[in-house]
């Protein structure tokens, strides 16, 4: 968040609690999106083609490459090395 | 004989007035007012009196006494006299006069709006050659008498109020007592203005003169509503500022706790900038029922970033516009409006509006 400000910039408590609040938001949007089109092909796992159709439809599609490249990497970290794969394993 | 000579005295005064109020300044008009209002007030009591021609004469003795008040119109009225007395020689003079005073009344008639008050004092001074004409033959006395109603048709028409006041101060008494409430006073000027025509078509002007007046006043009341109307909504736009500022305060705490939670996310996994943890969690506050899998809370943690960064630089953006360092909640509700991609902010983010609009928006609903 502070990126897009200036070094001198600030932002105001009001703006941070509203962003905050946004970013919940955005997240529960995404998953609602994905969980209804489980609940259609009667499943009960959200993967990772899920999250991108729903970004896809709900407007989001700049974000569908970046993440594809993301994802590619966060897999290829999972296989690289066990201390990954134990964190993950621990969350 | 007689009657003849007291009939020409009436239309004296009012040129001497006139005169008076043409000649001064602004400051001095208020001064000239009251001595107009004494002078208004002689002429009330005269025309009680002059139902019999013996009655007349000691009647215009006192108006001169009266007028003798003011120094510019006693010199003036001292001439006139010296004009009356004048040999059958000067009345001669007095005929080549009298074009003078048509070339005028033309002049005033084709600029009866644009007239300033500097051509106003200039038609007051032929007047009184006009007056002095009534002296020689029966047949000149006619004419006289029309070219004097014409010159104060022309002073009527002036843009300026205050002129306007003087105006009405020279004509005859019965008009100003119209003006006055008492019904008694009424009845009197109703009469006097039947005998003569010329004083019946003066009246009619001054009854439009009040009702511009009365307008005046109406439209002065405007101002102050509106005034009051914008002092209650600046204290209506005072109001909510507080109530979000109590938000902020109650908020402050939970905020620190997200700040260090995000904090110790970051040290761990070195690249999200969200906890995992928390992501699922919201994920499952959704739907209970669905299991998201590590990639896509992973997905989801990813987008969230970019989300996070956009939204900021896009409000951003707006507080530049307002040549301003730090990011404020308008700069955000902005944001949400102007983009359609963001629209399900807009429950979350609206933008503030007043007490009162939203008042009149609930009843609106209700009804």
């Amino acid at each position: 968040m502070r990126r897009a400000v200036t070094e001198n910039g600030k932002i105001a408590r009001d703006a941070r609690e509203s962003i905050q609040e946004c970013v919940s938001e955005f997240i529960s949007f995404i998953t609602s999106e994905a969980s209804d089109k489980c609940v259609k092909e009667r499943r009960k796992t959200i993967n990772d083609d899920d999250i991108i159709w729903s970004l896809g439809t709900l407007g989001f599609e700049e974000y569908v490459e970046p993440l594809k490249i993301y994802l590619n990497n966060y897999q290829e970290g999972d296989i690289k090395g066990s201390k990954s794969s134990d964190q993950n394993g621990k969350k | 004989m007689a009657g003849k000579k007291t009939t020409p005295a009436k239309p004296a005064p009012s040129s001497t007035q006139r005169n008076g109020s043409a000649v001064p300044g602004s400051k001095s008009r208020p001064k000239q007012a009251s001595e107009e209002a004494a002078a208004a007030s002689a002429k009330a009591q005269s025309p009680s009196k002059p139902r019999k021609i013996t009655k007349e004469k000691p009647a215009a003795a006192k108006k001169k006494r009266e007028k003798t008040e003011p120094q510019e119109g006693g010199k003036r009225r001292k001439q006139q006299v010296l004009a009356d007395a004048a040999t059958p020689s000067k009345k001669r003079k007095k005929g080549g006069e009298g074009p003078e005073p048509k070339e005028a009344t033309p002049a005033k008639k084709h600029k009866p709006a644009g007239t300033p008050p500097k051509k106003q004092k200039a038609p007051s001074k032929p007047a009184t050659p006009a007056k002095k004409q009534q002296s020689p033959g029966k047949a000149e006395k006619l004419t006289p008498k029309k070219k004097q109603q014409s010159p104060g048709k022309a002073e009527k028409p002036t843009p300026k109020k205050k002129q306007q006041s003087p105006g009405k101060a020279e004509k005859p008494t019965p008009k100003k007592k119209q003006q006055s409430p008492g019904k008694a006073e009424k009845a009197a000027p109703k009469k006097q203005q039947q005998q003569p025509a010329g004083k019946a078509r003066k009246p009619a002007a001054a009854a439009t003169s009040p009702t511009k007046k009365k307008q005046a006043k109406r439209e002065k009341p405007t101002p102050t509503k509106r005034k009051r109307g914008d002092d209650e909504q600046a204290k209506e736009a005072k109001s909510p500022k507080r109530a979000p500022a109590d938000g902020a305060a109650r908020a402050s705490t939970p905020v620190k706790k997200k700040l260090k939670d995000q904090k110790a996310a970051a040290a761990n996994m070195g690249v999200c900038s969200f906890s995992m943890a928390r992501v699922r969690q919201l994920m499952r506050a959704e739907d209970p029922t669905i299991r998201p899998s590590s990639e896509a809370v992973f997905l989801i943690n990813k987008a969230s970033e970019f989300f996070l960064g956009k939204f900021a630089e896009d409000a951003y953006h707006n507080a530049a516009k307002d040549r301003k360092k730090s990011i404020i909640y308008d700069n955000l509700s902005t944001a949400v409006s102007s983009q359609k991609t963001l629209k399900f902010l807009s429950d979350f983010v609206p933008q503030r509006v007043a007490a009162e609009d939203a008042l009149k928006a609930m009843t609106s609903n209700n009804s």
